[in-house]
């Protein structure tokens, strides 16, 4: 399958986290893409766009989100200018500055680049930030003759663009209790798996462990926070299995 | 003879520095000409994913058709080894 589908089948979500557990970032940074969108198959994806969503439209160019990083050893004025340069140099491509764009990254910049396809003109919004040497750009784009229908859309993801250390801190707290008391079940349980003497990974796999409290765990956390978005979701899922396996060995 | 000996050996080790250089300017040249392809990835995703999308609908349309042509296939093929 090169789509993974709607976001709310478990199953189709499980698979990334097994793969990219070995990796600790001290800082997540999420958006929350639009309902009812597609999450496309990151292993057919750049290593550096970290997630893409893809919307229905009955024309061939499908309007899509996605986020890409990049480690930069430059400001973000140089790196505007470089993709400014990039852009100039494509005769298929018109660049423009939109102007300043404030984040909770920080500054950052948004642009806006109109590419020909074969299916017509592709009208991007992109908002570029720079933190810590990386580069983060949030790419929206549809049709040119569809953008303004999907331009609050397109506003809202811009605007939900956020940077945390923990991503529990970004819900309610009557949630964020619900959560922490779920992450401490799972804890207990993993911690059970894991006595039986079986590997961690072994332990994390098991029927049992899966059955029983992982893809219970998962499934309410899609249910239950879905105004946290898909990507927080994964991103949560990601780091709540990461801390599974840190806390075991 | 000493004198020959430092010669050599200054010019040894300045060639080895310019080298050094040399590889800096050819990574920092290289870091700055990659620069940019987060955007372009992004870019270029924006786009790539629609065919990716309509790829795996024309797969399905597909499948779709072989799984409705197959039964009838095997349907003529069956009564027409009842009719011998």
């Amino acid at each position: 399958m090169l789509l993974e589908g709607s976001y709310n089948d478990p199953e189709q979500i499980n698979v990334p986290f097994l793969t990219e557990t070995t990796k600790s970032e001290s800082f997540h940074c999420f958006f929350i893409p639009p309902k009812g969108w597609d999450l496309a198959d990151q292993s057919k994806l750049s290593p550096r766009v970290k997630i893409c969503f893809i919307g229905k439209s009955s024309n061939n160019l499908l309007p899509s989100v996605n986020l890409a990083t990049e480690e930069v050893d430059v400001s973000l004025k140089t790196y505007i200018d470089i993709v400014k340069s990039d852009c100039e140099r494509d005769p298929n491509c018109v660049w423009r500055d939109l102007g300043k764009y404030n984040t909770p990254l920080g500054e950052g910049r948004l642009t806006e680049r109109e590419m020909k396809t074969k299916w017509g003109v592709s009208r991007q919004v992109q908002l570029i930030v720079i933190k810590d040497h990386r580069a983060y750009i949030l790419t929206a784009g549809a049709l040119k003759e569809e953008f303004s229908r999907h331009y609050q859309v397109f506003e809202a993801v811009l605007r939900s663009l956020t940077m945390t250390e923990n991503l529990t801190a970004s819900v309610s707290l009557e949630k964020k209790q619900l959560l922490q008391k779920m992450m401490g079940n799972l804890q207990t349980a993993f911690a059970a798996a894991i006595k039986t003497g079986v590997s961690i990974e072994q332990a994390f796999e098991s029927k049992n462990f899966q059955k029983e409290f992982w893809k219970p765990f998962q499934q309410k956390i899609i249910n239950d926070f879905t105004e946290m978005g898909a990507y927080w979701q994964i991103l949560l899922l990601r780091d709540v299995q990461h801390q599974l396996f840190k806390r075991s060995t | 003879m000493i004198s020959f000996l430092l010669i050599a050996l200054l010019s040894f080790s300045s060639t080895v520095q310019g080298r050094d250089d040399l590889q800096d300017v050819a990574i920092n040249t290289d870091k700055l000409w990659r620069t940019g392809s987060g955007a372009h990835d992004g870019s270029y995703t924006a786009i790539s994913t629609s065919m990716i999308a309509w790829g795996i609908g024309l797969a399905i349309g597909i499948g779709i058709l072989c799984a409705v042509l197959r039964p009838s296939t095997n349907t003529s093929g069956s009564s027409s080894a009842h009719c011998h």
